[in-house]
């Protein structure tokens, strides 16, 4: 027997069971699936559609929001004469407070029936505090709230404990009135001046006309009459709001929401010159928010603070913001951001006290357990941040999912009338973030922050909150997604921990001290020692640095003074091999230990905890200081590089941090790769530098894959330090010259590489290598940086122009002087190092066109259609014997596009693109297909390679 | 004879075309090449003293060869042969137990007499720390653990027998006490109980366990006192103090050292693991990454290598490296527990190769069909790491891919149209398309079917190196497309395995893989 099989063959196909039968279920409380601790939880299924008489089981799995299985269950049942079956659960998971997902099948693979955006194969509940234990805190004490709500029976506020968020104001006080009819649960609010109370709205066509310009978002008035109109708007609003308080003592009005993404900031400023003064000739006391802008993220505060300096704080009462930021939140700098924003606030505040609101954030997650989990502990980690870092209230976006596809979106809870009924559904289920803040507001409602602690770990995170009556909470977690064991002083001999679904154990603590493995998930340490963490609690340490700096082998000294006569015991981590040190302290004394760094000690964050000890041994105040570890000899400026003769390799940059001589050695690896191991020795005098190269003869890598590089430095005094990195290695021909009067004729033998064939967009249009395939080159000179594409195309097609040519046969290419740079609170300095940019480029039916998509200087360098002047290119179709089309795009970058002036051989910029292709119109080709080098559209420039300029 | 088909004598000349392979170093195996390799790969024990440790290594536990590896050195030495016990550290002397006996070591050297007849052999024997002033140190130097009566009995130093000092028996574990350990800090004995109950016990002199944070979760199937601290093995080592604080267990190494069978120092303030994949050391600075490893990498049956990484199927273990690795780099992602992939790996590999996004593919003789083997895998459990994929094959021997289709030499026969007679068992494919295929004494050129040529001499295995043909045997030989000697190495090698210009080959003798790279610049 012959047997000729293919590779792919050994891949096993499963197919799934069809069935006609109908599988759908629900809980006891069929409008948020909600439940109270020790309330029956009561699932009850229907099946149609079976063979009657059938003998079928429905399978039960409850998960928790892990996915771990809680319980499962089988339950068989008989179809009746009609095939159809009922059937209730009572028996349920619903012990403890948390999450629960039911995934539910019939034992033929029937999935219980996908509902709205709640997926298929599951059922979700909540067991979450009873919203009648919640207590009132008046609206200064008050800090969580919500985004959208859904509406009669399956209103979310009292579970989740929302006490904030937005309103729109009623047409008058009888209205009022009736909508407020039986509303008993406390509520702060805002007027946000959207839908029926929007200034666009409210003016007629006849009155926009000539005095407004602009949509809802973005209306804005270009005559003093549209100035008088759109105030008369804001007035007449706040006149409204004087009969319409209810719970708020001070009407607040929030006057434009996110105006960054669509008005200029004198714009913003007029805007809210007119309106305050408008609404507060209405209502002297009421309160203005702003300017609410959309992100805090790279270069928001800087927006924050260009705006500032026109004056803009003059106008609001409480500075208001979208504090949407990516996962994790820490990594992604929104303590330091938030830091940064309080501190533009309060320097551009003029003495008064301007606080901040949080009033919409959050996460769009698909509904996958996985982005479900990232939804769940961005929200909740934000939320404690939040808290901690003194922001006044925070609004969770979305109440429930809204996105009309039904796949999961913004949404805390599963929308179960989508599509049919989107807003103000009154049908919803909870996903695993809600209980997880419904958690949250319960044990911290009415508490604020005392203190950040930020010294227990590299990336472990805490704050510690206080109420009125000093009753304290600590939150701690680990950010790394890996686990981190840490101690703290509770002060407490026994303590309750909660999980973050607030359920309570009590826990022994060794003396007061608390040993806890935090992951991801925060946990809260209920009612600590208000003498350590509490509003009043003195801080009896006080370091003179949180981060004292050392080099390992050397030594590093902790000091700062104590306020209160006892031991001060300085407990190190386990990395330092020594033993807690104790020295007796006096009141208004300085301290200083001096620290010995282990000479083979890792560069990093090392938490050392300080505790001061009364005669009787109680802790009398606890605080800790990270000691900065740094190596003796810093390894920088890593870089790419290609060699005369055309070897690439690695060129870096030694510095000795210490004051004393240094030799050892430094060996390259990329792992698989044996030409690159390579090992060369240094000597470096105190605080000396030096560049050193290291090359790969024989390394012939294929320039467009990453190659994970390791250089590890050795120091004769035993420290080692391995550095990982990420390179790729590709070189531009130098060609003086060329791209200058868009004339690439000297350009004649291009170093071609071939295109990775892998498609990047829209795969169903991609037909292969006979469809589209391509080659480019890259080359230099002092004043262009080259790019040279030959594109093969069954097809050309092209007839779109302007910023939309990218949606035809085009390039789309990314430019930057760097992937990453270290991250600062300058994001303006940051946009300019970075220096990336989005230019597409086609031969359109305006002839060879190009246009500028992303600009990291939109003063400068604006987005828009490009001159041949301003990026002189050659794009040219013609022909092959075969009948497809041969494109060959050459453009010529000018420096400056990259923000470069001196260019040399020797440097590196990064670029990414993709070549799209479309083969038809676009009712036959919704999308473009594309394939592509590097990662253009991946967090750009991050996912970019590097082309090093070659000479 | 065919008018295409000549023979090739194994005198040909040599470096006729221009190519050359240039030896670049051995993996898998850690000793320098001027001392003799380690003859295994797993060691089941080992202890030091203060100028060196001493481990055994073998083919399974019972039968070994004991060394010696001085402190601070990676080369290590054989002290004797046929070795099969345990050794035992006191902290200042080491014991060897062998059978019913224990002998002590001095300088490696075992004394002639033994210092202890057990009388007949146990399942555990555990030593009580050197000067132990409380607990069962006090009466007694040896235990021994007898798993089928449940008791510890015990013996003074000078061999005298005492009554039985543990009855485990009358302890109520859900589960059987497997192991035995002499706990140095508290003076206690301590024992662990199975699946699924994974506790370990600690016993007063008195014989009553004790309670508070005893019994400790986890379990170790052996138990070793290093500098006062009680550290026990199973899946990397774990310490056991009197009394841990939560959170606060060291751990070395982890899931992929399991099994490890012993620690100790090294000597410094780092550790040595004895693990089913070699003695594995751990720096101080990072106790969860094995640095460097000490043994070697026998009983290779096949090779890949696929964009720097190197999987050797060894019997019942798959092995992966790194081409770049040193020779003392760690083995990675051993493929030696059926039961934590879940997929029954306990078969013949004679063929490996790669397949598509970084996996490779292992013919399995015994199973007749394809494994599918993912390297990246490495967490705890995860069964996609292993799979049997299918395939309905005789007697496979070998197998190559090009542009998807697979070429499997099968009882004797190639999965192709072909003209050969003779039957072939290795089988390799130029990207042109043209099959080498071999059998022990032929070596087969196929274009179209057709053989072109055939080359005569002894052949263990065959490799398509760019544009030659790599082939093991009595020699390593060069052949180029005419079927003539390019050039050949004075290396015996058996499995092959090929990459751009790489050519890797287990070596019997040595132990390891030995790595070539092809140069063309050479004439």
């Amino acid at each position: 027997m012959k047997l000729h099989f293919m590779v792919p063959a050994f891949s096993l196909m499963i197919f799934s069971s069809v069935s006609a039968a109908v599988l759908t279920g629900d809980t006891s409380n069929p409008y948020n699936s909600l439940f109270k601790p020790g309330e029956n939880i009561i699932l009850s299924f229907r099946v149609e559609g079976l063979p009657a008489g059938k003998k079928e089981t429905l399978l039960l799995d409850f998960q928790d929001q892990n996915g771990k299985s809680r319980k499962m269950q089988q339950v068989p049942f008989q179809a009746d004469g009609k095939g159809a079956w009922h059937g209730e659960i009572s028996d349920v998971p619903r012990a403890e407070y948390g999450f629960y997902r039911v995934m539910a099948k019939l034992s033929d693979g029937t999935l219980l029936r996908k509902t709205g955006s709640r997926p298929a194969g599951c059922l979700t509940y909540a067991v979450v505090p009873d919203p009648a234990l919640r207590k009132v805190h008046p609206p200064e004490d008050s800090f969580f709230g919500l985004h959208g709500n859904s509406r009669g029976k399956a209103t979310l506020g009292p579970w989740i404990g929302c006490r904030w968020g937005m309103r729109i104001m009623e047409k008058d006080r009888e209205a009022f009135l009736k909508a407020r009819k039986n509303a008993a649960w406390v509520f702060y609010s805002y007027e946000v001046f959207r839908g029926p109370t929007s200034v666009f709205n409210l003016l007629t066509s006849q009155q926009k006309k000539g005095n407004l310009i602009g949509n809802e978002q973005s209306l804005r008035p270009v005559t003093p009459e549209g100035e008088r109109l759109i105030a008369e708007v804001y007035r007449n609003i706040a006149k409204r709001g004087l009969d319409q308080k209810g719970f708020d003592k001070n009407m607040r009005y929030q006057v434009l929401w996110e105006p960054d993404l669509y008005l200029s900031d004198d714009d913003i400023v007029r805007i809210y010159r007119i309106a305050r003064k408008a609404i507060r000739e209405a209502d002297p006391e009421a309160l203005i928010l702003g300017p609410c802008f959309s992100h805090i993220g790279l270069g928001s505060v800087d927006a924050h603070r260009r705006l500032f300096e026109k004056g803009f704080l003059d106008y609001v009462d409480e500075v208001t913001l979208h504090p949407y930021i990516p996962y994790p939140v820490e990594e992604n700098g929104l303590v330091e951001n938030i830091r940064a924003l309080r501190e533009t606030v309060e320097k551009y505040a003029r003495g008064r006290k301007i606080g901040i609101r949080a009033n919409e954030a959050g996460y769009s997650a698909v509904a996958t357990p996985a982005e479900e989990r990232i939804q769940m502990y961005g929200q909740l980690r934000a939320a404690l941040i939040l808290l901690g870092e003194g922001i006044l209230s925070n609004e969770p976006f979305y109440g429930y999912d809204h996105d009309s596809s039904g796949k999961g979106d913004y949404g805390l809870t599963y929308n179960l009338t989508i599509p049919h009924h989107i807003w103000g559904t009154e049908r919803v289920a909870p996903r695993p973030v809600f209980p997880a803040l419904a958690a949250a507001s319960f044990l911290l409602e009415g508490h604020r922050p005392t203190s950040v602690i930020e010294y227990l770990g590299d990336t472990v995170l805490g704050y510690s909150y206080a109420d009125r009556n000093d009753h304290c909470v600590i939150a701690l977690w680990d950010f790394s997604g890996r686990s981190a064991r840490v101690r703290i002083e509770t002060g407490r001999g026994q303590i309750q921990v909660a999980d973050m679904m607030g359920n309570v154990k009590s826990v022994k603590t060794d003396g007061g001290s608390l040993a806890l493995a935090l992951t991801e998930a925060p946990v809260y340490i209920l009612d600590v020692d208000p003498k350590l963490w509490g509003r009043n609690a003195e801080r009896k340490i006080i370091p003179d640095t949180l981060s004292p700096q050392g080099i390992a082998g050397e030594s590093v000294t902790i000091s700062g003074s104590i306020q209160e006569n006892g031991a001060l015991s300085v407990k190190p981590p386990a990395t330092f091999r020594m033993e807690e040190t104790a020295i007796p302290v006096r009141k208004g004394s300085r301290y200083s230990v001096k620290i010995r760094i282990p000479r083979t000690l890792s560069e990093g964050r090392y938490p050392f905890l300080l505790n001061l000890k009364g005669a009787d041994g109680r802790i009398l105040s606890s605080t800790g200081v990270r000691v900065q570890v740094r190596p003796p000899v810093a390894l920088e400026q890593e870089q790419a590089v290609c060699s005369a003769d055309g070897s690439f390799g690695i060129r870096f940059k030694l510095r000795n941090l210490s004051g004393r001589a240094c030799g050892g050695s430094v060996s390259s690896r990329i792992p698989g790769v044996p030409e690159c191991t390579r090992k060369i020795k240094f000597r470096l005098e105190g605080k000396q530098s030096g560049e050193y190269l290291l090359l790969f003869p024989g390394f012939e890598p294929s320039p467009f894959e990453i190659w994970k590089t390791e250089l590890l430095v050795e120091t004769d005094s035993g420290y080692r330090a391995k550095r990982k990195g990420e390179f790729n290695f590709l070189a531009a021909s130098y060609l003086p010259g060329v791209g200058r009067n868009a004339d690439f004729s000297a350009w004649k033998t291009p170093d071609y590489l071939d295109l990775p064939q892998e498609c990047v967009r829209a795969p169903g249009f991609h037909g292969g290598k006979n469809d589209l395939s391509g080659r480019i080159a890259f080359g230099w000179n002092e004043e262009y940086f080259l790019v040279n594409i030959r594109v093969r195309d069954d097809v050309f097609f092209q007839k779109a122009t302007g910023r939309n040519l990218w949606n035809g046969d085009s390039v789309q290419l990314g430019f930057a002087r760097a992937r990453t740079i270290p991250r600062t609170t300058n994001s303006v300095g940051e946009q300019l190092l970075l220096a990336f940019s989005e230019i597409n480029a086609a031969l359109t039916p305006n002839g060879p066109e190009a246009w500028r998509a992303y600009s990291f200087d939109p003063e400068n360098l604006k987005t828009g259609s490009l001159s041949n002047v301003e990026l002189p290119r050659d794009i040219s179709v013609s022909e092959n014997a075969d009948g497809s089309t041969e494109i060959l795009y050459r453009i010529a970058v000018p420096w400056h596009f990259l923000n470069l002036k001196n260019v040399q051989a020797g440097m590196s910029v990064y670029c990414a693109g993709t070549v799209n292709d479309r083969d038809a119109e676009f009712a036959r080709q919704n999308d473009v297909s594309a394939i592509g080098f590097f990662k253009l559209k991946r967090l750009p420039p991050k996912n970019f390679g590097g082309v090093i300029l070659k000479k | 004879m065919h008018p295409l088909l000549f023979t090739a004598l194994l005198a040909a000349s040599c470096s006729v075309s221009g190519a050359a392979l240039e030896y670049a170093g051995c993996l898998g195996q850690s000793q320098e090449e001027s001392a003799s390799p380690v003859p295994y790969t797993a060691v089941y024990s080992a202890a030091g003293d203060s100028s060196n440790l001493y481990f055994i290594t073998g083919p399974y536990p019972g039968a070994g060869e004991l060394w010696r590896l001085p402190h601070g050195s990676r080369t290590a030495e054989k002290v004797r042969g046929a070795t099969g016990g345990t050794l035992l550290s006191d902290g200042t002397n080491l014991y060897l137990v062998e059978g019913r006996y224990v002998f002590k070591l001095e300088n490696g050297v075992r004394q002639e007499k033994p210092l202890l007849d057990m009388k007949r052999t146990y399942d555990r024997v555990v030593v009580a720390n050197a000067h132990a002033k409380a607990g069962f140190g006090v009466a007694a130097k040896f235990f021994a653990y007898d798993r089928k009566a449940k008791k510890v009995d015990a013996w003074k130093a000078d061999g005298t027998m005492l009554p039985t000092v543990l009855d485990l028996g009358k302890t109520a574990s859900r589960s059987p006490f497997y192991s035995l350990g002499y706990h140095a800090e508290s003076g206690s004995l301590i024992a662990s109980t199975g699946y699924p109950e994974l506790r370990t016990y600690r016993f007063t002199p008195d014989g009553a366990k004790q309670s508070g944070n005893w019994p400790l979760r986890g379990s170790a199937s052996a138990f070793f006192n290093l500098d006062g601290v009680c550290w026990g093995v199973e899946a990397g080592a774990t310490t056991f103090r009197s009394h841990p604080v939560s959170g606060g267990r060291e751990r070395i190494g982890g899931e992929s050292d399991r099994y490890t069978y012993a620690i100790a120092g090294d000597g410094g303030d780092g550790f040595f693991l004895a693990t089913s994949q070699g003695l594995k050391h751990y720096a101080r600075e990072n106790l969860s990454e094995c640095d460097f490893r000490i043994g070697g990498l026998p009983g290779i049956s096949a090779l890949a290598l696929s964009k720097g990484r190197v999987i050797a199927v060894c019997d019942g273990a798959i092995h992966s490296m790194l081409l770049d690795d040193s020779q003392s780099a760690p083995l990675q992602n051993a493929g030696n527990e059926a039961w934590r992939v879940g997929a029954n790996w306990a078969s013949r590999g004679v063929a490996v190769q790669p397949g598509e996004n970084a996996v490779f593919l292992i013919l399995d003789r015994t199973k007749k069909g394809v494994w599918r083997f993912d390297p990246s895998r490495t967490a705890w459990g995860d069964a996609a790491r292993f799979r049997f994929e299918g395939g309905k094959f005789r007697a496979p021997d070998d197998m190559a891919f090009r542009d998807g289709s697979v070429i499997v030499a099968d009882a004797g026969r190639l999965n192709v149209k072909n003209d050969l007679a003779e039957p072939v068992t290795r089988v390799d494919i130029f990207p042109s398309g043209e099959i080498v295929a071999a059998n022990t004494g032929n070596v087969f050129f196929l274009k179209d079917g057709k053989t072109l040529w055939r080359f005569s001499g002894k052949v263990a295995d065959i490799a398509v190196l760019e544009d030659f043909i790599a082939v093991s045997g009595e020699k390593l030989l060069l052949l180029d497309r005419n079927g003539k000697v390019v050039t050949e190495k004075d290396f015996r090698l058996t499995a092959l395995a090929a990459e751009g210009r790489w050519l890797i080959g287990a070596s019997p003798e040595r132990k390891g893989i030995l790595r070539f790279k092809l140069n063309r610049e050479k004439e």
